[in-house]
């Protein structure tokens, strides 16, 4: 079966446009905004600026989220397949919206990457089990990186927009692991304060 | 309004939510799953109450909203769930509120991996009245 071992996992993280350091995620970006390299030093000092780096770092997130989702139908099968169907459209939302954002802040949204440049950074995936654990991963990759970026947003609503996505992945996550597991409430809601850090 | 108000609101909602949680374990209506997530939602719901009353401590507040008194439940489990699922809707939109109000980033790092929380109760309770648990792509607690 495989796994998104650590090792892995970075070489994703690096593919996606993310750098995964000392446990915590910061959003790299990759391209456009001059200041994207400090975010992820923790600075209370918001700017619209920043707020336009983050979003963009988000973008990258989504992007990666479309990428996997659309690997994953390959291997999916009945109620699994149509949540991630509905998974797929609504990543396509998020992306769609966040570089719609930049876009108004004056920004350039950072590109999706060719879809073979993911595959490779993916790990190899053999059925629905490889990829619920996988997807279930890169959800909590993104709540992470959600979750620390909000306190770090300038502006109460991309605030409230980046919350309300964030609040999606958390419910594909309880999906996702319903979906590998007997569906125990235990299973799927396994902590009281979502941070993405639990194990996949 | 200041940070402590808004705390103070989340606080009475969180509080409501043991309470709504509370009456589900003891109307003793419900099993399997069911009864398994209402018992684990209002344990994961109390944490809530006890991050939000240490937030207010240490922001000097003295005077805290009283919890309120038990109550029957009332209503077919059906009923139940889809007055838990309502409640839950009505504590994403205070969580959601909340993220443009809020100015503490420690704060707002709470409401975030909260309102998270209750997203994924939202989904738990939708999918045991049969419902799509993950309908919409911006959870806002509207629609």
């Amino acid at each position: 079966m495989a796994r998104t071992t650590p090792s892995n996992r970075r070489e994703f993280l690096r593919v996606a446009g993310l750098s995964a350091t000392a446990g915590t995620l910061a959003f790299a970006g990759c391209g456009g905004d001059d200041d994207e390299s400090a975010l992820g030093i923790p600075d209370p000092r918001a700017t619209p600026q920043r707020d336009r780096a983050i979003l963009n770092g988000a973008l990258n997130l989504e992007n990666t989220a479309v990428a996997a989702y659309t690997v994953g139908l390959a291997l999916l099968r009945g109620a699994v397949r149509r949540h991630a169907e509905r998974f797929l459209d609504q990543e396509r939302e998020h992306a769609a919206a966040l570089a719609g954002l930049v876009t108004r802040m004056g920004g350039e949204p950072n590109r999706a990457k060719p879809a073979e440049e993911y595959r490779a950074a993916f790990p190899r995936l053999e059925g629905e089990t490889d990829f619920l654990r996988f997807a279930t991963d890169l959800e909590n990759v993104g709540i992470s990186a959600y979750v620390e970026g909000i306190p770090k947003l300038k502006d109460g609503r991309l605030r409230q927009t980046v919350a309300s996505i964030l609040s999606d992945e958390a419910q594909h996550v309880t999906v996702l692991l319903g979906a590998r597991s007997d569906g125990r409430p235990e299973a799927t809601v396994r902590e009281p304060f979502v941070t993405g850090k639990a194990t996949a | 309004m200041g940070d402590r108000e808004v705390v103070l609101g989340l606080l009475a909602l969180e509080q409501r939510s043991v309470l709504v949680y509370d009456q589900l374990v003891r109307s003793g209506k419900l099993s399997g799953s069911a009864a398994a997530a209402a018992e684990l939602f209002r344990g994961q719901e109390r944490r809530h109450v006890d991050a939000l009353t240490q937030a207010l401590k240490g922001m000097g507040a003295t005077s805290l909203p009283k919890a309120p008194s038990p109550q029957d439940a009332r209503g077919d489990v059906g009923e139940l769930i889809r007055l838990a699922a309502e409640h839950e809707m009505e504590s994403i939109r205070a969580y959601y509120e909340a993220h443009a109000k809020l100015r503490s980033p420690a704060l707002l790092a709470t409401a975030a991996s909260v309102m998270a929380n209750e997203a994924q109760h939202l989904a738990v309770l939708r999918q045991l009245l049969g419902r799509d648990p993950s309908p919409v792509a911006f959870v806002t607690g509207r629609g």
